[in-house]
């Protein structure tokens, strides 16, 4: 069309001359007609070409009257923005004009607004921003400078803020606060319509807790629960920590065991529960949020959980244990395991016996020891006894 | 019958010979179509369509952004989907194709992109359009990473159809105000509006090169006569030329164009062996070192792009504008360079790809050389001297072809032309064999020439002669295969396949020694 334009430049003499009738600033949808004067009154066809905002429209009509009028009917007249609109006449550009296209202001707007990040932290270095423009019922943003409202409510105080919209948008910074909870964001533009969030404030970081634990009985019967428990976890502001927080609690054994176990936070408390284990042993435990805090450490005893017993050496060589009692005087449970351990110089045998009745009984004659003094080792819940044995 | 004999058993063995042959050829066919890789690739739809047809250049400006600091990955996503959103919004302008517009537009703003579409579509209007260029301003990048403003200064070009008839076409530089929201991993244009425009010309560096006055050339202050010859070497001739780019053999061939008596040659850039719109960086380095090589022999050098080129459609003109772009704007201070021709005979593409749709082409790509190297001449070097002022606003000078009869030339040079013209191929070819009637000789070659030079002489033009050598191996894409046609082509050089010198050779140098 370069070449079009310059012909049609130096033939403007041939051109009908026309006048763009219609304002330079129109209200989006609100357009009647974009109207030309022609200084002819012949029934010439022009043709009007409009660049707008998602491309090129075309639209032809025909003078009467020395005027020319088109129509408005596309969706495009809806649309604010710059429009460019150039009026041929065959090949030749008649006029070119610019119309800018405002949105309708005249009615209260729709506030279209976005909030971000949802979840900061206490403590008042994080924010989360707001974003709001506002719209007129054609989806066409109001102009620049129009004036926002921001509110933000938390608990029993408010902040406001306005903000003038630039380029499509305003937006401001709401800092946390020192407590954690739920604050409610609205955004609206002279309280006509309004726009809410819900953000939410999490405890800053949890500071150093403490451990303590909970248990029936401080025997090692391999059964009893052991609960490990926090207490009530609270970051630098005072803020209980989050619900779910996850604490991560280690043990020690003295037998240089390392155990870890995991438990999340409700109320800011988080516990663990573990079994006791099957013979005497002490347990050191710590816990620790990774990164963040951790937890003094506190040492637990587990005492033997049977009464030292007897050991029988008989005539007939058997070897007859108990009767083995556990901490409450009752006989321990039928089938409690016992190691058997007979020792001599260059001797080691080993034997797994099972008590029934608080009893259990080792027929060492038909183990086939050779004669001689052997030593003869029974555990059984941690607690162990000995004797020393002739194999005749 | 005993007479008949003889005749059944040539028949038999004639008839046995023929099918055979024909069995042969059908099973071979067969094999090979058995044989022959299925064009998978051509089926799927090809992944990052958009990237092969459509790259048009962004430039980035972060330094007012407000908000959250951008990152680099998200920010080549942010520019991938926008621009995304321009190919599909034209795809759905031209062929009211639909697809893509819900990844690159939130619902509101299909909404009225597709009521505006339909509207066009109702007046039975259709656009084919592409940008050529957008600079983009951060405004605002929200904190949580979700939204951004920017301003997009968008050079754009659209033919608009009506009935599918053309109507018009135009440039359209527009400013936009956009936002985009990030939705389901895809940013998504929320509004983009048109705002008032602000226009800044291009900086314009100049060095010293070749100028036009008048209808002169200039150079150094002095009037400029381009003498001038075009190049391949004799063994390399069109496509093998840049894949066995030898310097040495450049170098001797200059030292005989030299003392020929020229100052110029004219080369050809092959657009998709030098890599379309990706450069290959080994032809571009050649490039370099052939203007080098001709600056060391103060030659002068005619380069003539887009040669073997048909991608005319407006779809596809970002990929010519990354192409002319990569060239241009490397060489744009090169001492060496006369001109760019943008293009080698246009005109014999107006039949198959439109003759509108090629001259806005070439109407587009001169304009945007001339963004790109503001300082080297440029020109189109037509085919025939009937399109020699096509697009003159666009060009530097003229340039056009000529292999009819010398006094037929006369009548185009007569014309007062407001810029420097300049016969950018002639000469005649010294073809003969016993199948060919429209044999020439040697002699005629030189007769031919001899009255070329004569015209030149009396209407002081510049020009450039087809060509050095005669070639040996001339692929088939030049003139196809019949062996006359190939022939003719083979022995338009001045110096033969022996590298013996023609007689036309020594009329030349003569020639340009005394012409000025």
């Amino acid at each position: 069309m370069t070449g079009i334009l310059m012909v049609a430049f130096w033939n403007t003499q041939a051109s009908p001359r026309v006048k763009l009738l219609s304002k330079d600033t129109l209200v989006a949808g609100q357009v009647e007609e974009i109207l030309y004067q022609v200084d002819r009154d012949e029934p010439l066809s022009l043709r009007l070409v409009v660049l707008h905002n998602f491309g090129v429209y075309s639209q032809k009509a025909t003078v009467n009257n020395c005027m020319v009028s088109f129509k408005t009917s596309s969706v495009i007249w809806d649309h604010s923005g710059r429009f460019e609109l150039t009026l041929y006449y065959q090949d030749k550009v008649l006029s070119k004009n610019i119309i800018t296209m405002v949105p309708g202001t005249s009615y209260a707007p729709e506030v279209e607004a976005y909030c971000g990040p949802k979840q900061i932290l206490a403590g008042g270095e994080d924010f989360t921003m707001v974003i709001g423009s506002s719209l007129d019922s054609l989806d066409n943003p109001w102009p620049v400078g129009t004036e926002i409202t921001y509110r933000y409510v938390f608990k029993s105080h408010a902040k406001l803020r306005t903000a003038k919209t630039k380029v499509l948008h305003s937006y401001v910074r709401f800092y946390s606060d020192n407590e954690s909870g739920t604050p409610v964001i609205s955004v609206a533009k002279d309280n006509s319509s309004r726009n809410e969030f819900d953000i939410t404030i999490y405890p800053n970081h949890p500071k150093s807790f403490k451990l303590s634990y909970d248990r029936a009985h401080p025997y090692a019967d391999g059964k009893q629960i052991t609960t490990i428990v926090t207490n009530e976890i609270i970051d630098t502001l005072g803020n209980r920590i989050a619900d779910g927080s996850m604490v991560y609690f280690e043990i020690n054994t003295s037998y240089g065991e390392i155990m870890q176990a995991m438990g999340t936070t409700v109320g800011g408390i988080a516990d663990i529960t573990l079994p006791a284990p099957a013979k005497a042993m002490d347990w050191s435990v710590r816990a620790y949020i990774e990164d963040y805090s951790q937890s003094n450490t506190i040492s637990i005893p587990y005492l033997p959980s049977v009464k030292p017993f007897a050991i029988q050496w008989t005539k007939d060589q058997q070897l007859i244990i108990g009767p083995v009692t556990g901490f409450l005087q009752q006989y321990v449970p039928n089938y409690t395991e016992m190691e058997v351990m007979i020792c001599a110089d260059h001797t080691e045998v080993t034997r797994t016996i099972y008590s029934r009745e608080g009893m259990a009984f080792l027929d060492v004659g038909e183990m086939g020891l050779e004669k001689g003094t052997y030593t003869v080792t029974v555990g059984c819940g941690g607690q162990i006894k000995g004797k020393t044995i002739m194999i005749k | 019958m005993r007479r008949s004999k003889p005749l059944y058993f040539l028949y038999l063995a004639i008839s046995f010979l023929a099918i055979s042959l024909l069995l042969f050829i059908v099973f071979s066919r067969l094999i090979a179509y058995f044989k022959t890789a299925d064009q998978v690739a051509g089926r799927f739809y090809a992944l990052g369509q958009k990237a092969v047809n459509y790259r048009p250049v962004f430039q980035w400006d972060l330094d007012l952004a407000a908000g959250r600091q951008m990152e680099e990955q998200t920010l080549e996503k942010i520019t991938d989907h926008y621009l995304s959103s321009y190919y599909y919004h034209n795809k759905l302008l031209a062929y009211g194709n639909k697809v893509g517009l819900k990844d690159h537009f939130t619902d509101r703003s299909r909404a009225k992109v597709l009521q505006a579409a339909a509207d066009m579509s109702q007046e039975g209007q259709k656009t084919h359009s592409t940008t050529i260029s957008h600079d983009l301003t951060l405004d605002f990048y929200s904190e949580d990473g979700t939204l951004v403003v920017f301003k997009d200064r968008v050079t754009s070009y659209f033919q608009l159809y009506q009935e599918d008839e053309f109507i018009l076409s135009d440039y359209d530089t527009a400013q936009y105000d956009v936002m985009l929201l990030l939705e389901d991993n895809f940013w998504r244009v929320r509004h983009k509006i048109r705002s008032d425009i602000l226009v800044e010309p291009g900086v314009k560096v100049k060095s010293p090169c070749i100028e036009v006055r008048g209808d002169q050339f200039v150079y150094d202050d002095k009037p400029f006569t381009s003498k001038g010859i075009n190049y391949y070497p004799a063994k390399f001739p069109w496509d093998k030329f840049w894949v066995n780019f030898d310097l040495e053999l450049l170098k001797k061939d200059f030292n005989i164009i030299r003392s020929a008596g020229f100052n110029t040659v004219r080369i050809f850039i092959p657009y998709e062996q030098f890599g379309g719109p990706d450069l290959n960086p080994t032809h571009l380095d050649n490039l370099e070192r052939l203007l080098d090589t001709a600056q060391e022999y103060d030659l002068k050098v005619i380069v003539t792009l887009f040669d073997f080129f048909l991608g005319y459609q407006t779809e596809n003109w970002t990929l010519a504008d990354r192409h002319v772009e990569g060239i241009t704007s490397r060489f744009k201070t090169h001492d060496a360079i006369f001109a760019w021709d943008v293009k080698n005979e246009p005109d014999l593409d107006f039949d198959t790809a439109g003759k509108n749709e090629v001259k806005e082409w070439l109407s587009f790509i001169l304009k945007r050389i001339k963004g790109f190297d503001p300082n080297h001449l440029l020109t189109i070097g037509w085919s025939s001297p009937e399109f020699i002022t096509e697009l003159h606003e666009d060009v530097d000078y003229y340039s056009f072809h000529f292999y009819r009869d010398p006094t037929e030339l006369v009548p185009y040079l007569e014309i007062d032309y407001d810029k420097p013209l300049l016969l950018e191929e002639t000469g005649q070819h010294s073809y003969s064999a016993w199948f060919y009637p429209f044999r020439k000789t040697r002699k005629d070659q030189a007769q031919y020439l001899s009255e070329i030079t004569g015209i030149i002489r009396t209407h002081n033009i510049s020009y450039a002669l087809w060509t050095l050598y005669d070639f040996k191996n001339i692929p088939d894409n030049v003139v196809g295969t019949l062996p006359w046609r190939k022939g003719i082509q083979e022995n338009f050089g001045l110096i033969d396949k022996r590298n013996r010198r023609k007689k036309a050779f020594d009329l030349v140098k003569e020639f340009n020694l005394g012409y000025e």
